[in-house]
């Protein structure tokens, strides 16, 4: 049992390696290449936001984010210089129940996903167009409207360019400026260098993927270039280090589940779906992989929908089928174990 | 008259011829070399006895150091001590001297070799004069060895505070990972029927190997050192076993008291500290209890400290029967786990809401403190903010509220302060005081 | 301590009021607020209200911020307060106002003295070929 893992363990490697440089032969030669990963975005022309926001895969990836409140609430450090003190109260049964009904209710809206949209077009509305202002000035003039209750995205924010023309700001431009008179907490008017080559790489390797994502959630808003660099950089180093654990009971998961199923690379988390003898989740994501891709799956409640997947679609087949085995031989193994304690309490 | 003078100025004269001889003999030669010869008497007039040689070193010694009975009753003579006495043999060597002369049979063999060593002078050394000075400036100035700062106990080098090492092996029973720190150490008066007052040391020790078990104790003894061993030895065989909650506090809020000595201890998170009385504290770190804070209110007699402090200790209850004591779940809501209730303990059979009786306590606080209340002082703002002053101050200052954030994200754009004007006018840059430019050594020319 | 946006300025209702620039910052950074306030008021005094801001000095982009608040300029405007020169320049860049005049008149000016500049260079390198 050990060995076949092993054995397979070592297949997958094998297989990352092939398929990483595969990945970049075929790369466009624009791409910022970072860790051996390529950024991948979400077109506008095939907009992810449809199927992300349909209410069974909403309801699909939350099942796959597999939840425990007390991870959830797991202890953090909040920044100030001392712990508080920890209160502590006598409740009823009632009371109690009351307030775990609560926390669970603040624990689903803490788990929302944080959506997956397309990267949004550039703004080009030109207001007017006057030649005659050429040579005026030496810079460009940003104007905004700072009117009270206007959201960030709404707001009319716009530009006066050299040769006179009037216009719309780009969108770096926008959130910048935004920043500047609308400051968010968590936010800077620089992004943070941790999203630099160098430094993100670093923090990859520690394994700090939850950090760096939520650091990219208040960053950038989730229709950006920007942020879907890095949150697709990190899921693809994520599923080749098989850290999938860390991210459970997050937010992030959910994100991540629909990445992968997306670029059609789930193999790993397959991988770790079966080894883990999670079956039904597995069942769910061949069923999410089949809605997004509109394949269709026969489904037994056992490993058949895998099956078919490992032998139309997969791309690491050898070490999904040893998996598949390893998993039928524990099976069969604990069964039979199951029914000689029968025997020997002479129940048959 | 005249002759009276006459006389004086005859006297005169002959007493200057005398005192000349004594003096200067080299002078004389040229005044009369007869009168010399005639007059022997003139030639010795020394005294080889005198105070300084009359009495032996430790009877001179004694009369600058010692102070009458009377005297000492008066407060005479505190500041001489025995200690001051200097031993001036010391270092010295029977047969070297100043002039180093070489006495054979004395500080030299008689025979080296096949030769005969004869007396001679060897050119003087005068390492040997520091030396002895210096030997001589040490003695009688008694200094105390400096201790680390760890080791030093509550206040300059008193005993309080101090750690004293752990109890003595009984048997083969020793007591590993075991400390011992004094609390409390001073004189004590018996009055005795024939012997009138009789002067003791008092001390008391708490010993504990910081895991949970300590035991405190008090000795007498005549010396310092006996009344410390017998108070550890004694601690030793009073240990008992004190419950510490995730090895770093204590397991709830308490009140205890002893006579009028209240104390209020709280239990605080990792990281807190001991906020205490230093006698409190050092027991916490005997017991092995690192984060707690705790008011003395009332007496702060030490002794009562350290009973009121043990007996509440002892008296803590856990969790599990503090929930079954009252019925009801026991939940700890933290800020760290964004106010999520956590189950401490629960009872057996949970109470209902209908069960709880009307003036039955259900603030956990106040069922900690037995219904009592810590006094806290209000605090009242400082005087100088109701003046106009302050007022313009603080409107003066509101230019610099982002100073120190601006700063920050400037040294990490830039790696300095700079200027807006920086890139305009490169010499707008921070000053900074020049590195004084050691003077290069000088080198000969060959 | 410092007074809100909302300014703290007294006035009469019927007293004439103007849409002006008053210099913020420090020695060597002007920083200006753009407020409605009383016309024979100082720029120092307590203002009625501030509409927006203006930082002449381009930041590292090459771009100078403006803000404004449309909806009371537009509020301040209807109930008839005028606009001063610089403001109105402003107005006329970001699009609220007609280009004013003076703003083509600089255009020009600036552009003739480019071109001005120019020829003359044209004709500085004509002349060290022909010698």
């Amino acid at each position: 049992m050990t060995l076949l893992r092993h054995i397979s363990q070592k297949l997958l490697i094998n297989n990352i390696k092939t398929d990483t440089r595969y990945k970049i032969n075929n790369t466009c030669v624009a791409c910022v290449r970072l860790l051996n990963y390529t950024p991948k975005e979400y077109d506008t022309k095939t907009d992810p936001a449809p199927l992300f926001f349909n209410k069974e895969v909403q309801s699909l990836l939350k099942s796959l984010t597999r939840v425990e409140v007390a991870k959830v609430f797991k202890k953090r450090k909040l920044g100030e210089k001392r712990l508080g003190d920890p209160e502590f109260k006598f409740m009823t049964q009632e009371q109690l129940d009351v307030k775990l009904k609560k926390a669970q209710q603040k624990a689903e809206e803490l788990l929302q996903i944080p959506p997956v949209l397309a990267v949004h077009a550039q703004k080009n509305k030109v207001y007017s167009q006057d030649p005659a202002l050429q040579g005026l000035e030496s810079s460009r003039f940003v104007f905004t409207d700072i009117t009270f209750g206007v959201k960030d995205l709404d707001r009319l924010i716009v530009v006066r360019e050299l040769d006179g023309t009037l216009k719309d700001a780009e969108w770096e431009l926008r959130n910048r400026v935004n920043h500047v008179y609308f400051p968010r907490s968590g936010r800077s008017l620089k992004p943070p260098r941790v999203f630099e080559d160098g430094y993100l790489e670093d923090l990859l390797n520690r394994r700090e993927y939850e950090f760096v994502l939520d650091l990219a959630c208040s960053q950038f808003e989730p229709n950006e270039k920007d942020y879907q660099r890095v949150t697709s950089i990190v899921f693809q180093h994520l599923s080749d280090n098989d850290g999938f654990d860390l991210l459970r009971s997050t937010r992030h998961f959910g994100g991540l589940v629909f990445f992968l199923v997306w670029n059609k690379s789930i193999d790993n988390l397959l991988l770790d779906l079966i080894e883990s003898s999670h079956v039904d989740e597995a069942n769910k994501l061949m069923e999410l992989y089949g809605k997004i891709h509109k394949l269709n799956y026969e489904f037994d409640g056992k490993l058949k929908a895998v099956r078919q997947f490992i032998e139309k679609d997969s791309t690491k087949r050898g070490a999904l089928e040893l998996a598949v085995q390893a998993y039928e031989e524990l099976q069969k193994q604990k069964e039979q174990l199951e029914s000689g304690i029968k025997a020997a309490h002479g129940i048959l | 008259m005249a002759v009276q003078l006459l006389n004086v100025t005859k006297i005169l004269q002959k007493l200057t011829i005398n005192s000349k001889c004594r003096i200067a003999p080299a002078l004389i030669k040229n005044v009369n070399e007869n009168v010399i010869h005639k007059e022997v008497i003139l030639t010795n007039s020394t005294r080889n006895t005198n105070f300084f040689n009359k009495l032996p070193a430790h009877d001179l010694w004694k009369g600058i150091t010692s102070v009458s009975n009377a005297g000492k009753k008066r407060g005479r003579g505190k500041n001489v001590s025995k200690k001051n006495i200097k031993d001036l043999n010391r270092g010295q060597v029977i047969g070297v001297g100043k002039a180093n002369i070489v006495w054979p049979g004395l500080s030299a063999p008689i025979i080296r070799g096949k030769e005969l060593v004869t007396q001679h002078q060897l050119p003087e050394d005068p390492e040997r004069q520091k030396k002895l000075i210096e030997l001589r400036d040490k003695m009688g100035t008694f200094k105390y060895a400096k201790l680390s700062p760890i080791e030093r106990g509550w206040s300059g080098t008193k005993m309080p505070g101090r750690s004293i090492g752990p109890p003595d092996p009984i048997g083969e029973d020793t007591f590993d990972g075991f400390d011992t720190k004094v609390l409390e150490l001073k004189t004590v008066f018996n009055m005795k029927g024939n012997f009138g007052r009789k002067r003791r040391l008092s001390v008391i020790v708490v010993t504990g190997n910081s895991n949970g078990m300590a035991g405190f104790a008090m000795g007498k003894g005549l010396e310092p050192k006996t009344a410390l061993r017998k108070a550890k030895n004694r601690s030793a065989q009073k240990l008992m076993h004190i419950k510490i909650y995730k090895n770093h506090t204590v397991f709830h809020d308490f009140f205890t008291q002893f006579g009028q000595t209240k104390i209020y201890v709280s239990q605080k998170p990792e990281g807190y500290g001991l906020v205490c009385h230093r006698a409190i504290k050092t027991m916490c770190e005997v017991i092995g209890i690192k984060n707690l804070y705790a008011k003395v209110e009332g007496s702060t007699n030490v002794n009562h400290i350290i009973k009121a402090f043990f007996l509440g200790l002892t008296r803590q209850k856990t969790h599990e029967e503090i929930a079954e004591e009252k019925g009801l779940h026991l939940v700890e809501i933290c800020k760290e786990n964004d106010f999520f209730p956590t189950v401490i303990a629960s009872p057996k059979e949970v109470k209902k809401a209908e069960d709880i009786s009307k003036d039955e306590i259900i603030d956990y606080h106040q069922y900690c403190f037995n219904g009592k209340v810590v006094y806290k002082k209000k605090r009242h703002p400082p005087f100088y903010t109701k003046y106009k002053s302050y007022e313009l101050y603080l409107r003066k200052q509101e230019k610099l509220r982002n100073q120190s954030d601006v700063k920050k994200s400037l040294i990490a754009e830039y790696g300095e302060i700079r200027s807006f004007l920086a890139d305009k006018y490169p010499e707008c840059v921070q000053y900074r005081r020049p590195k004084r430019e050691e003077p290069e050594p000088e080198v000969e020319d060959e | 301590m410092l007074s809100p946006a909302s300014g703290t300025g007294q006035f009469f209702t019927k007293s004439v009021k103007i849409i002006r620039f008053v210099r913020q910052g420090c020695t060597n950074r002007p920083f200006f607020h753009i407020v409605v306030t009383e016309k024979r008021r100082d720029q120092f005094m307590p203002v009625i209200e501030q509409l927006g801001t203006y930082d002449p000095m381009p930041n590292q982009h090459n771009e100078k911020l403006v803000s404004l608040n449309y909806e009371r300029i537009r509020h301040w405007i209807g109930n008839g307060a005028t606009v001063s020169q610089p403001v109105e320049q402003l107005f006329g860049m970001s699009g609220f106002f007609p280009i004013h005049p003076t703003s083509y008149l600089a255009a020009w000016r600036n552009r003739r003295v480019l071109q001005e500049e120019a020829l003359k260079e044209a004709e500085d390198k004509s002349k060290d070929k022909t010698v």
